[in-house]
């Protein structure tokens, strides 16, 4: 043997070694798609997000995946950008060609890709909840946090509640924040609420005092808040301290424990709403897992993540890795799942049927219920 | 929608607390610009790396005083204006000018990466209370915003003090009219703008605790000051420090005041508008000299 085939024998031989050594296909994980804001003004629901997310694929996979194949998620930022988002759906469908894309968090980017996702095939996983969503995207996009419309009428009915017939509605200028206040203003009216002005909160902005004063000008007895953690714990920072006097009504985004942090004092006495379903064993049995594993109590968006992945890993299983198959199966698990963030019983245009606790924000931080 | 007296006075006054602290990055940015005469887009980066400084000093991490954290980022701030000068300004002395502006995208895209992987990309706020008002008048203050106010007021008369009363300022003010003659004239240039460096992140540093104090922080809000910073020294006039603390002062007041009437998405488009308008009628800015127009815009 001369030294060159020599080495070629020995290179061949390792070659070959190494092949035998590695996973067999039916071992590769099945992929599941990431689309979420891991950076800029929404990183904080990103982050949410990849840790129920994480949780739900640590105890899958550890009980032996799907029929022994494990799952894995690849995590792409869209800073829920619109165009981010669209360059993250090409990516995961084209290059790591995924069936399914989980964690989209905004009614902005569902809408802004969901067109494109039908024609590739892949279903969306969206907590998106503007009520245009159903009549733009098709059947591939599940919502799975609700509908605004069911939202809206909820703040009228704490509005009615309270007795409280003069109204503001604060609303983040983008598609959740304007389906939002649509839906308020709506749901207002036929309430008997006099809606005395529609205030928009420009995304990203970090300055609202004037926005404050256009309210507190109108003398309110109700704020219908409809805003993002970032630029609505500024709004109301300031409205404390421009002395804003007025009953506040906080979307779902206002119903967490963690705003806390970015809003403080200025939350309390904020009445908001929270969608999950945190007297359910299935959420008990989720809350001290994430205890457990984070060491801190959970976030209420993580809770949605994680039920996407038990519903992605069920759907997988049952309709195949394709993405029509995961859109068949999707719609058949819905109406019998009850994950941590509630049951997941879906309507004719794929909106989870939302049910709702009121909570309100009491000095140090604490959330409590208020009977309806 | 009608505006009343008391809501115009709380208007104005908190267009004086906005523009206070955008005066304070303008003086900055109007120095380096001085110096080197390129537009820097890294300015706005310089500002926020230092109140993240400030604020992991603070809340974040070894949990001093604001007041001790503050100081301590605004000195650090300096030495990081000055090694930036140094490693990423002076090898183009003598480069065309889209040389350092590129290098200074480059520098403002790498500090905001870095806060966003040593910090966190989310929102941080400094420990400062939320307290109503105070009620002066018709208008509410609150000590954050007499905080902001009164630190405004120390960074802008003690940069005043310098370039007037200080040998540094004298030759910061000669290398800024012309390098060349004061090279000539036996100032070291090279190390009159290291140090002009120093003091204009010093002042970006200071600008960021300010907005950090008054708003909130976030890793890539520094576009939005140096656009602000730019749109201030140019509309006070290329040259002047007092036409930058003025051109600061009426873009904070007109952004508070234009959002009252229109559409908030326009707020940060407010500031171009005045630029535009205000050259349109005075090209070179409020208190700029002639010689200064070439180089508005591209620090030609």
């Amino acid at each position: 043997m001369t030294k060159r085939s020599g080495i070629l024998t020995t290179v061949l031989v390792v070659l070959a070694m190494a092949l035998s050594a590695a996973p067999s296909r039916g071992a590769t994980p099945y992929k599941i798609g990431f689309s979420g804001p891991l950076t800029g003004d929404g990183a904080y629901y990103g982050e949410a997000s990849k840790e129920g997310i994480e949780l739900a694929v640590e105890e899958i996979n550890k009980a032996g995946g799907i029929k022994g194949v494990p799952i894995q998620v690849v995590y792409e930022d869209d800073r829920n950008n619109t165009a981010d988002a669209q360059t993250v759906l090409l990516k995961l469908a084209q290059i790591d060609k995924v069936p399914l894309i989980i964690g989209i968090n905004t009614s902005s980017v569902t809408m802004a890709t969901c067109k494109k996702a039908q024609e590739l095939g892949v279903v969306q996983y969206s907590i998106g909840s503007n009520p245009k969503i159903g009549q733009s995207c098709s059947d591939y996009s599940f919502l799975l946090q609700g509908n605004d419309l069911e939202q809206g009428l909820e703040f009228a009915k704490i509005g009615q509640s309270l007795k409280l017939d003069k109204a503001v509605v604060v609303y983040m200028n983008n598609d959740y924040g304007i389906g939002n206040k649509n839906a308020f203003v709506d749901s207002a009216k036929k309430a008997g609420i006099q809606v005395l002005a529609e205030v928009p909160l420009q995304p990203e902005g970090k300055d609202y005092r004037t926005e404050v004063l256009r309210v507190k000008s109108l003398n309110p007895s109700l704020v219908a808040f409809v805003a993002y953690g970032a630029e609505g714990s500024v709004f109301l920072r300031q409205a404390k301290e421009l002395g804003l006097q007025a009953a506040f009504v906080g979307d779902t985004n206002w119903g967490d424990d963690s705003m806390w942090k970015l809003a403080g004092d200025a939350l309390v006495g904020m009445i908001a709403l929270q969608a999950g379903a945190h007297t359910s064993p299935a959420y008990q049995k989720y809350a001290a897992a994430f205890r457990a594993k984070y060491k801190k109590d959970p976030s209420i968006w993580s809770e949605y993540f994680y039920d996407e992945i038990y519903l992605a890993a069920k759907a997988i299983e049952m309709g195949g890795y394709t993405g029509a198959g995961i859109k068949e199966a999707t719609k058949k698990i819905c109406a019998s799942f009850v994950g941590a963030s509630g049951p997941k019983q879906l309507d004719a245009r794929n909106y989870v049927r939302w049910s709702f606790d009121w909570v309100k924000w009491t000095a140090g931080g604490k959330l409590v219920p208020v009977s309806k | 929608m009608g505006l009343s007296t008391e809501v115009l006075l709380q208007l104005l006054f908190n267009g004086l607390i906005a523009g206070a602290t955008y005066a304070v990055a303008a003086v900055g940015y109007h120095m380096v610009y001085g110096a080197l005469k390129f537009v820097n887009f890294a300015h706005g980066s310089v500002a926020v790396f230092g109140a993240y400084i400030a604020w992991s000093f603070s809340v974040g991490f070894l949990h001093l005083g604001l007041v001790p954290a503050s100081i301590l980022a605004v000195a650090l701030t300096a030495g990081l204006g000055m090694f930036i000068e140094r490693v990423a300004y002076l090898p183009l002395r003598n480069a065309p000018k889209l040389a350092p502006m590129a290098t200074a995208m480059a520098i403002a895209l790498m500090l905001d990466a870095t806060i966003m992987m040593v910090i966190g990309s989310d929102i941080k706020r400094f420990d400062t209370p939320v307290l109503r008002g105070m009620q002066f008048g018709a208008i509410l203050v609150t000590p954050v915003q007499l905080a902001i106010l009164g630190m405004s007021i120390f960074f802008l008369v003690a940069v005043w003090l310098l370039l007037s009363l200080t040998r540094l300022g004298k030759a910061i003010r000669a290398v800024a009219d012309n390098q060349d003659l004061a090279q000539a004239c036996g100032i070291n240039s090279d190390r009159v703008i290291s140090a002009t460096f120093g003091i204009g992140s010093a002042l970006a540093a200071g600008a960021g605790v300010l907005i950090g104090m008054d708003v909130a922080l976030h890793p890539t809000m520094g576009f939005v000051i140096m656009v602000k910073s730019y749109a201030a020294v140019v509309l006070g006039g290329m040259g002047n420090v007092l036409g930058a603390v003025i051109g600061s002062l009426m873009i904070g007041l007109a952004e508070n005041l234009g959002v009252w009437v229109i559409p908030p998405v326009w707020k940060d488009a407010i500031a171009y508008g005045i630029l535009i308008i205000g050259l349109f009628i005075r090209p070179t800015g409020l208190f700029g000299k002639k010689e200064e127009i070439s180089a508005t815009v591209l620090g030609g």
